[in-house]
């Protein structure tokens, strides 16, 4: 569960604080930061899970705009099993006479002790235990994380278990436009756009049977006449994905680019629902009713409130949908803005006045400049 | 018409309500449509349904309506119980000069009392409830829904005993005869 996050400078988030329930919709006019605020989860994430160099990452354009300061903080408080952590990443961009220096400088504390840092391309290991054993140094790359190379063993459960948990932070921007039909390779990871759900689909069929059941009866359910989704081979290496239609008693297949964009944006949100939200920690989705009318999404959204409440998983919803948005509200409504003198992103809980019936959306209608 | 058409739209106060009641429309094969839910914010939720019930009532009655889509309104009875509950939703459609709801009208209106709590606990098979206090507060029964986990395993139990024997509960029974407007129980 992410109890706290800290962003400064990070597009338009400077200085921002927010602690974010168990389960919310985040609303707001377009600009307002709030897809900025994922993009910065899933920074982390491509640093510390996949090994991204911070440049590879974005850094430094996803610096704010307005400020002239070298280091972009991120600062992340988990809680995981009982187990507190707290996560400080700066990307730094320094300049030495005409060269310009990027790299980045990490704390990752348990329980208040520090577990991990690192500076100036100086790696620090404290070990699981870290009052007893003496800290190992070494030099490692200066502007990739050390998190996302460690080899999990004995004395690193810890830090081996926080990158576990961000790498169950599950951020999706949805773009039905992007997604092929060709699943050319085998891939554990899924694209935030769901771009490579194909080839994503592929592997995860052949992990979780169960799960792909699972697929099945939903889609049954969710598209009319959908019967079956298949792999067909069509080259040695490539797969194409394809969905079977049952109406009137007879069978009919079709490629996946003859599928509408809503369509292909159903089965691979049901897709993610079954193969990873129920290993998930945190689920954060944005804007992912493009494509789909109310009454297609919705029951896509009760499975995943459902999945989020059953499992104890954390769901966080950018939507600007009225039916998605007062769905949602029921956990809570978060609304981001521009301060007006600043530029900067703020965001404040809303509070509907349930006794004169208002509902989230009527208050997203009400624009005004404090929010 | 078949039980396996018929569809509902939910309002209801919160989201172990709507958790519970969707749970028992797939025990029937009832479609949900729709969930209106009172969001979370100041006020009583109970309230928030109340408002919005004329609203959702003119909306099943409108030009373009379904009429295997029926709606399937909760509330918390509290204090007050079944009869001042179904009174005041009355005078809200009165207010709002829509008429009132007809015997075979499919529209549905359950009110647990206390509340919804009150319900899972005796279906779950906990013994000495009653609708006159709250249970919120008992640590006996808060075990029931005192994580995700367990409350999926409580609603699982509590939907396989609706409408299983003449229950004790005023509210409950008042509900089983509600229930086959929309097509949640025998015709």
């Amino acid at each position: 569960m992410l109890r706290r996050i800290r962003v400064h400078n990070f597009r338009t988030l400077v200085g921002f604080d927010w602690s974010p329930p168990p389960a919310c919709v985040i609303v707001g006019e377009n600009g307002a930061g709030k897809s900025a605020l994922f993009e910065a989860l899933w920074f982390v994430r491509d640093v510390v899970v996949h090994g991204k160099r911070i440049d590879e990452a974005g850094f430094p354009a996803t610096r704010t705009a307005w400020l002239d300061e070298p280091a972009q903080v991120l600062e992340l408080e988990l809680e995981h099993g009982g187990d507190q952590f707290v996560y400080r990443l700066e990307a730094r961009v320094d300049h030495e006479g005409d060269r310009e220096r990027r790299s980045i400088v990490e704390r990752l504390s348990w329980a208040g002790e520090e577990l991990y840092s690192a500076r100036g391309g100086v790696v620090t290991l404290h070990g699981d235990a870290p009052t007893r054993e003496p800290p190992t140094q070494f030099p490692f790359d200066r502007r990739r994380s050390y998190l996302a190379a460690i080899e999990p063993g004995p004395n690193n459960r810890k830090l081996a278990g926080f990158r576990a948990v961000i790498a169950a932070m599950w951020m999706f921007k949805p773009d039905p436009l992007r997604m092929g039909g060709a699943a050319a390779q085998e891939t554990t990871w899924i694209d935030r756009d769901l771009g490579n759900f194909a080839s994503w689909y592929r592997t995860k069929v052949q992990e979780d049977f169960a799960a792909a059941t699972r697929l099945r009866e939903d889609l049954a359910q969710a598209i009319p006449g959908f019967s079956q989704l298949r792999l067909e081979s069509i080259s040695p290496d490539t797969k194409e994905l394809r969905a079977r239609f049952d109406f009137g008693g007879k069978t009919h297949e079709i490629g996946w680019a003859k599928l509408s964009e809503g369509q292909r944006l159903l089965i691979a949100l049901y897709g993610v629902l079954r193969f990873a939200f129920e290993r998930a920690e945190l689920i954060a989705l944005d804007e992912i009713e493009n494509y789909v009318a109310p009454n297609e999404i919705q029951p896509w959204l009760r499975a995943v409130a459902d999945v989020a409440a059953e499992r104890g998983r954390q769901l966080m919803v950018i939507s600007h949908h009225p039916e998605s948005i007062d769905y949602l509200a029921a956990d809570a409504a978060w609304k981001m803005w521009r301060d007006p003198a600043t530029g900067c992103s703020v965001i404040a809980k809303l509070e509907p006045d349930r006794d004169a019936g208002e509902t989230a959306y009527d208050l997203v209608k009400q624009r005004s400049a404090d929010g | 018409m078949a039980s396996e058409q018929r569809r509902v739209r939910i309002l209801c106060e919160d989201r172990r309500t709507e958790r519970f009641i969707r749970r028992i429309c797939e025990r029937y094969q009832v479609r949900v449509e729709d969930v209106v839910i009172a969001p979370s914010g100041k006020g009583a939720a109970s309230a928030w349904v109340r408002r919005n019930y004329a609203k959702y009532v003119r909306k099943r009655r409108a030009k373009n309506f379904q009429p295997n889509l029926g709606l399937l309104v909760v509330i918390d009875g509290d204090n007050l119980g079944v009869a001042a509950r179904l009174q005041e939703l009355d005078a809200e459609l009165d207010s709002a000069r829509v008429e009132r709801r007809q015997p075979t009208e499919s529209i549905a209106v359950f009110v647990p009392t206390w509340s919804v709590e009150t319900w899972l606990a005796h279906l779950s098979g906990l013994e000495g409830i009653d609708e006159g206090t709250p249970l919120k507060d008992e640590a006996a029964a808060r075990r029931l829904w005192s994580d995700g986990r367990v409350y999926a395993a409580t609603i699982k139990i509590a939907v396989a005993a609706w409408n299983a024997e003449e229950p004790p509960l005023p509210s409950l029974r008042a509900a089983y005869v509600e229930a086959p407007r929309v097509g949640l129980g025998p015709q």
